[in-house]
């Protein structure tokens, strides 16, 4: 699995970062929200995933992250947008507000990591009381069961770069998760420096920790294009027999 | 010599005259004068003072046969009768009388051997025309007596001018006769869910027996129900069956004549039902995850009408596996099983962005041409790996896509670009808004698409709906058997989506544009979701015509609270509003009438909303003609024969009983002739006048002493 990895590493390293083309088309794009206060902690966490994404599936994806903010067009047009940050920030304008709700409503998937801030989730959390304000109880825990965990890799337990919470939270709309949250830290296990080497530490640094960190968070990646795919039930006693249940 | 009658009066007259002189004169001059009358009257009585009367005929007695030729006729034995007894009349008459045969209708015309062997096809029935035509001594006709045109025989100015010998044909009582009336189809049903039908059984002579009602799909019966008439008039019978296979089909509903029934036309309906299974199947294979993949999934996964069945190849031979097999989620793609054998059970199939070679050999397609061949919907999707980049020229699939591939421009081209409508806006998968004017501005705001193949062409046998720089067919759709196929060159339809709702207009138009694509793929789409059952096909002029409308809604299941306009088109061609249909006994079923006063073509107009919301609109006809009158009533009309037979002075016959001699003397009797007058020795007065006249003579000789 390490040497596996390493590999995969190497020819991250190799291969030049990005590459621009004209248009989008298809293809699956990484949009990380802009808005005022820190809202790139990792700026190097998108051209691991870029490559771990497109070198283990099917998946043809831009090969440059997005960086939006509410009010830009092209939000509309990257249907995954990733909303991280460490501490809190200042509360979005009402138009704002309007547009990440129209965002959700047009079939938008937010994943929400909160790095293990609680600044920052509070702030996430008075933002999203104001997208919807009609949520009694906005969030919830995705059972075990759910697409997520199953969508490509099946992930043995929820880990990111911290382990705040052994599972992640959803907030479904339409019949859909739409947003799902994770307070692991789950953008933090992917930067390297330029020797190939991780960033960030893990905690507590379980063994396989960053392995299921990796396939959780390419299997968020994955759901955003997929769906409940690996819900149907065609899947179910496949994957029941490899879980030994 | 001849005397009139006038004569003897002027005789009578004069002897009076003399008497009374006779006695007023002198004695000599009155019994002179009394002789002399005397003389006169004996000289008168050997000359043949009576009268006698002598009539010569001059030909033989023309006998006028008129034979109704009318439908009714038709009924029972009538016509079969009414032969037979012509045949024996001519052998009857033989030379004593000189026969005319007419068939008559609404007209009357002369018929020969050959035609009065032939049935009877009038449409009217006008006995008075009969009296028209020819001058004859008497007159024979037979009949059922059911006059039904023209004026009244019994006013005809001429009836009382011939005698008329009336032989009646028929059964007093109605014929038998048994017509469905009525029928309620639903239309539209499920495979292997019993599909209801009802109609009313119309038993016009009460008859008391039994039938049978079938319901035959082709040749095979699907269902039988047997009906005690039990003498009711309108017996409402309702029929099931369970429809074995998918599509659209024909059905006859058939009731078995009874005994003596003779118009059968009305025993048989005709009706179509499109057989869909109870949910939608939709295989979707999808060459990668994408947006498009997702957002499309999700909007057939929320229907609840759809079972969709997804493959979504998640890694190729090229990728890398970081992880051992056993933390993946993937299965084995069963190619074989779904696209060899399960693919027949499902109604649509999508190739999104999909190349088979990596999956299944090339002869598999031909399942998937068979399966279109055989009433399935195939979709082909955009993307590097569709069209000839997928390797499907020269193959099964690139024979039904309703494009061709040019090799030299091929390349799927990532591009933003504005769609358009390249068909009408009438179109399903075009009017999205229900309105094609505001569809056509839809269409034009729509976001735009990124990414198309510049090399596909579209076939002559295809429909291009969008089109890219007035060019590149965009969306096409072709027939191919009972199937139709689609080439979507694009992948980006989830910008609509997407795109809309950032513009706060939400998925709605995206949402619409892909469930109609799925119904006009599987043809439920073909389906009318307000549908118009005149409840007869023939309305007679004057009555009023029930029409049954049943609504559906966009998954085609009954509603219940839809709003109903009617419109009458009338055969003059105005239109008129007609009063709101009410639901009657639920399942989506509404009922009204119209009034058809015109004989012609009728059209009706419904349209069906909800919350301001167009269902659909539909229209249909019925023919209103003139009622069948000879089909109305068909029993004998014994009461009209006999009454023209006495006001003619005729005679009236049961069928079988007629008395030939009784007509012959009495025609003989109107034969013109010569007649002759005597003044014969039988006249009595003579003797009496001349008896007194001889005794006064004697009396004056003796009073007076004249010798």
């Amino acid at each position: 699995m390490l040497r596996k990895i390493l590999a995969l590493t190497i020819i991250v390293i190799i291969l030049p970062p990005v590459y621009l083309r004209a248009g989008q088309g298809d293809e699956f794009v990484f949009a990380q929200l802009k808005f005022q206060g820190n809202w790139d902690p990792y700026p190097g966490a998108f051209e691991q995933m870029y490559y771990y994404l497109t070198n283990t599936t099917s998946i043809s994806m831009l090969p440059e992250r997005r960086v939006v903010e509410l009010n830009d067009k092209d939000l509309f047009y990257s249907p995954f947008l990733v909303f991280t940050g460490k501490g809190s920030y200042p509360e979005f304008s009402s138009d704002e507000l309007e547009s990440l709700r129209r965002y959700v409503e047009g079939g938008g998937i937010i994943f929400i990591d909160t790095c293990g801030c609680e600044a920052f989730e509070a702030s996430v959390n008075r933002t999203l009381s104001g997208v919807f304000p009609e949520e009694d109880n906005g969030f919830s825990k995705i059972p075990d069961d759910s697409a997520v965990f199953r969508a490509f890799y099946l992930v043995d337990y929820v880990a990111g770069r911290k382990m705040n919470a052994p599972y992640l939270e959803g907030m479904e709309r339409g019949g859909r998760i739409a947003v799902i949250k994770s307070k692991n830290d789950l953008v933090g296990i992917w930067p390297r420096d330029r020797l190939g080497n991780w960033e960030h530490e893990l905690t507590p640094g379980r063994p396989d920790q960053r392995k299921e960190a990796v396939k959780l968070m390419l299997n968020i990646m994955i759901y955003s294009v997929s769906g409940t795919y690996k819900a149907d039930p065609v899947h179910t006693p496949h994957i029941e027999e490899k879980l030994g249940r | 010599m001849t005397l009139s009658f006038q004569t003897v009066t002027l005789w009578l007259a004069a002897a009076v005259v003399l008497f009374s002189v006779s006695f007023l004169l002198k004695p000599r001059d009155g019994w002179l004068l009394l002789r002399i009358f005397i003389y006169l009257s004996v000289l008168f009585i050997l000359l043949g003072p009576s009268i006698s009367m002598r009539r010569t005929r001059t030909r033989d007695a023309r006998l006028g046969v008129y034979v109704d030729r009318s439908r009714s006729m038709g009924v029972e034995e009538r016509y079969m009768e009414a032969y037979k007894e012509v045949n024996r009349m001519k052998e009857a008459f033989g030379s004593a009388a000189d026969l005319s045969i007419y068939g008559f209708d609404s007209e009357v015309w002369s018929m020969q051997k050959e035609e009065l062997k032939t049935e009877p096809e009038g449409d009217r029935t006008d006995i008075s025309a009969v009296f028209d035509e020819g001058v004859y001594d008497a007159r024979v006709l037979i009949s059922d007596g059911r006059d039904n045109w023209g004026e009244s025989p019994l006013a005809h100015d001429r009836v009382k001018m011939t005698p008329v010998f009336t032989l009646g044909t028929g059964s007093r009582s109605p014929a038998p006769d048994l017509e469905i009336s009525g029928l309620k189809v639903p239309g539209f049903a499920f495979r292997g869910r019993e599909v209801e039908i009802g109609f009313k059984l119309l038993n016009k002579a009460s008859d008391t027996g039994r039938t049978t009602a079938l319901v035959r799909n082709d040749e095979k019966i699907v269902s039988r129900k047997p009906i005690e008439l039990g003498g009711r008039e309108k017996i409402p019978v309702s029929m099931s069956f369970v429809p074995e296979d998918t599509g659209l089909h024909s059905y006859t509903l058939e009731v078995e004549e009874i005994p003596g029934e003779v118009n059968l036309a009305n025993n048989v309906r005709n009706f179509q039902i499109q057989v869909n299974r109870k949910k939608i199947r939709i295989i979707y294979v999808a060459g990668k995850p994408s947006w498009e993949y997702s957002f499309l999934r999700r909007l057939i996964k929320s229907d609840p009408h759809i079972d969709l069945v997804t493959f979504l190849i998640l890694r190729n031979p090229e990728n890398v596996t970081i992880v051992p097999e056993n933390e993946l989620s993937l299965i084995h793609f069963p190619a074989r099983e779904m696209f060899t054998e399960k693919i027949y059970d499902f109604d649509l199939l999508i190739y999104d962005n999909f190349a088979y070679g990596n999956f299944f050999p090339e002869n598999y397609l031909h399942h998937i041409k068979e399966f279109v061949a055989e009433g399935g919907g195939f979709i082909m999707t955009g993307g590097e790996n569709s069209f000839l980049r997928g390797g499907y020229a020269k193959t099964p699939i690139g024979e039904i896509l309703p494009v061709t591939f040019n090799e030299n421009l091929s390349r799927w081209q990532v591009e933003e670009y504005k769609i358009e409508p390249a068909y009408s806006l009438s179109h399903p998968l075009l009017n999205i808004a229900r309105d094609e004017d505001l569809s056509r501005q839809i269409w034009s705001e729509m976001p735009s698409l990124e990414g198309y193949d510049p090399g596909l062409e579209a076939k002559g046998s295809a429909d291009v709906l969008m089109k890219k720089g007035g060019k590149t067919p965009i969306i096409a759709v072709k027939n191919y058997g009972e199937g139709r196929t689609m080439a979507l060159n694009a992948n980006t339809t989830w910008r609509w989506c997407m795109g809309l709702a950032g513009r706060g207009r939400g998925p709605h138009y995206y949402n619409r544009f892909w469930r109609e694509t799925i119904r006009y793929m599987i043809r439920t789409g073909d389906v009318d979701r307000v549908q118009i059952f005149p409840a007869r096909d023939r309305v007679n002029m004057g009555e009023y015509a029930d029409i049954n409308i049943r609504v559906l809604d966009e998954y085609l299941q009954p509603l219940d609270n839809a709003l109903l306009e009617v419109r009458l088109k009338k055969p003059s061609g105005e239109k008129i509003s007609v009063s709101t249909p009410e639901l009657t006994d639920g399942d989506g079923w509404y009922e009204t009438s119209v009034y058809a006063p015109d004989k012609g073509e009728y059209g009706i107009i419904v349209r069906a909303s909800l919350d301001n919301r167009l269902i659909g609109e539909n229209r249909e006809s019925f023919r209103v003609s003139e009622a069948d009158r000879e089909m109305i009533r068909t029993s004998l009309n014994e009461g009209l024969l006999k009454e023209i037979a006495s006001v003619s002075g005729g005679r009236y016959f049961s069928a079988g009983k007629m008395d030939y001699q009784k007509i012959l003397e009495r025609a003989k009797e109107k034969v013109p002739g010569e007649i002759s007058r005597n003044i014969t020795w039988s006249w009595w007065p003579f003797y009496i006048v001349l008896i007194t006249a001889l005794f006064t003579e004697w009396y004056l000789r003796r009073k007076r002493g004249l010798n």
